[in-house]
């Protein structure tokens, strides 16, 4: 098996600043399971194939979430106080019994059509604040309405509050990242996520004050009023649906625009109709892969590619990588708007897909819709500025111009 | 918020974390994690009214040690 030593894959640099892409291509075809060790002695094996990253995904007995899901989220494969309570650190048959109640209350029929109407609304006020010849960091001023509206809807706040969460939940992610915090990162990280628990339980008190169920903080409140859920876990999975709402949809916007300005006549085939927005955004999804890969760690020997990799490793299941596999998708390397039959694998699979995938891709479509029907365009006018991490592949700076909608695909 | 002393930390990681420490007790080590830590922010906004930011627990590590960074985010001031 291949041993690197030293991988650019630790490397938030790397991911900002090199090709990513072309490294996991390279080692796709020549080591699709290697092993990534640093001078530390940390160390986690990567699998790069499209069927193996599948595979590692629905095999959860054996490849446990509970030891955290980034990379030096933890120094050693041990548990934090979190294992087992927020549910992207929980196993069976914890993690069932949080998931039930957070989908029921989050992410039924009834939500989804809100956040629709309530992500449109915002996505429309955005754009309508534009006008021709405006020079904008799209990252900043038009990106955070995607999330907005599922925060209002399942928090049950106002935009204003809405747009405070996104503030921290940023600074909580990005901390690494100088455009988000300055100075001292990791007390900004710690601050942010305080504040942001602070403001959870407020929500929860108030909704146990008042009975309401209607959102999934209400749900959630009730849940802890009659006993079936702890205060913690409601707090650690409130904070959980936020961070993974906020910090993801914004960067896949972003990437959406600049593949827009990069595909200008794939593009027009949406604008006019010829191309649904739902298979457009299916593409949208492989082609950005937001979350680049997930961690988790073997509770067992686990045989994969051709590979045994030992009890007690991490493992690292490379999306952004079998969202490129040669094998699955013809074209792989070129973004194809009108892709058929689209096995994109941005969400992961298995008990532990995201469970705001119907949200996310209907916050993406929304926008996708939106931007078509818009009689104006965004045109790239600098360099965009690339998140430092290697988790989110996201922009932290992405210079607009708004152009006429018959400037960019005429 | 110099007004905060070493005991009343002690105090507040014994209610929420059911753990005795002592002042140089790392109280990380001991048990302590970011819930708590919100539950001991919130005991000691009762007791003083102060809203100790979080990254004094964190930077401080022990209780002689956020109240020496409580007293010197004050200074700072």
């Amino acid at each position: 098996m291949l041993v690197v030593e030293d991988s650019p894959l630790y490397s938030a640099e790397f991911f900002a600043t090199g090709d990513p892409w072309s490294y996991l291509a390279q080692l796709r075809r020549e080591a699709p399971v290697s092993l990534h060790r640093r001078a530390d002695g940390y160390e986690f094996y990567a699998l790069t194939k499209h069927a193996d990253v599948h595979a590692a995904y629905v095999d959860h007995t054996r490849l446990s979430s509970a030891y955290g899901t980034m990379v030096d989220g933890s120094y050693l494969p041990r548990k934090d106080s979190a294992s087992g309570r927020m549910l992207i650190v929980a196993d069976q048959p914890e993690h069932a019994a949080i998931k039930k109640p957070v989908k029921a209350g989050g992410f039924n029929r009834t939500m989804l059509a809100r956040i629709g109407d309530t992500v449109r609304r915002n996505i429309r006020t955005a754009l309508d604040g534009l006008a021709v010849g405006d020079r904008v960091d799209f990252s900043r001023v038009v990106a955070p309405a995607l999330p907005m509206g599922v925060l209002e809807v399942l928090f049950g706040i106002g935009a204003t509050d809405a747009g405070h969460l996104l503030e921290r939940t940023r600074t909580m992610i990005g901390y690494r990242d100088a455009a988000y915090v300055g100075g001292s990162s990791l007390d900004s990280l710690v601050d942010a996520q305080l504040e942001v628990l602070d403001f959870i339980e407020e929500l929860i008190d108030d909704r146990i004050a008042s009975g309401a169920d209607d959102d999934m903080i209400g749900m959630l409140a009730q849940l802890v009023a009659s006993g079936a859920m702890s205060r913690d876990v409601a707090l650690l999975n409130g904070l959980n649906v936020a961070v993974g709402g906020n910090e993801t949809t914004p960067h896949t916007a972003s990437l959406v625009v600049t593949t827009i300005d990069a595909e200008r006549d794939q593009w027009r085939g949406v604008v006019d109709g010829r191309v649904g927005a739902d298979v457009a955004t299916q593409e949208f999804l492989r082609w950005t892969s937001t979350n680049s890969y997930v961690q988790r760690l073997s509770v067992a020997d686990f045989e994969v590619g051709g590979q045994v990799i030992p009890e007690g490793s991490f493992v690292t299941l490379w999306n952004m990588s079998a969202n490129r596999d040669e094998d699955v998708f013809e074209r792989p390397d070129e973004f194809v708007v009108d892709r058929q039959d689209n096995k994109q694998i941005a969400f992961g699979a298995g008990m532990h897909r995201c469970i705001g995938a119907p949200v996310a891709t209907l916050e993406v479509q929304t926008f996708v819709e939106e931007l078509a029907e818009w009689d104006k365009a965004f045109e790239v006018v600098a360099p965009p500025r690339r998140l430092h991490s290697n988790f989110m592949l996201g922009l932290t700076e992405l210079q607009v111009e708004v152009v006429k909608a018959k400037a960019l695909v005429a | 918020m110099s007004d905060i002393t070493t005991k009343m930390i002690i105090d507040c990681v014994r209610e929420v974390a059911r753990r005795d420490v002592s002042g140089d007790t790392d109280i990380f080590t001991a048990g302590v994690d970011s819930l708590a830590v919100l539950r001991c922010r919130a005991l000691l906004k009762k007791w003083t009214g102060v809203k100790v930011p979080g990254h004094v627990f964190f930077g401080g590590r022990t209780p002689e040690g956020i109240v020496d960074l409580i007293g010197a985010d004050n200074a700072g001031r």
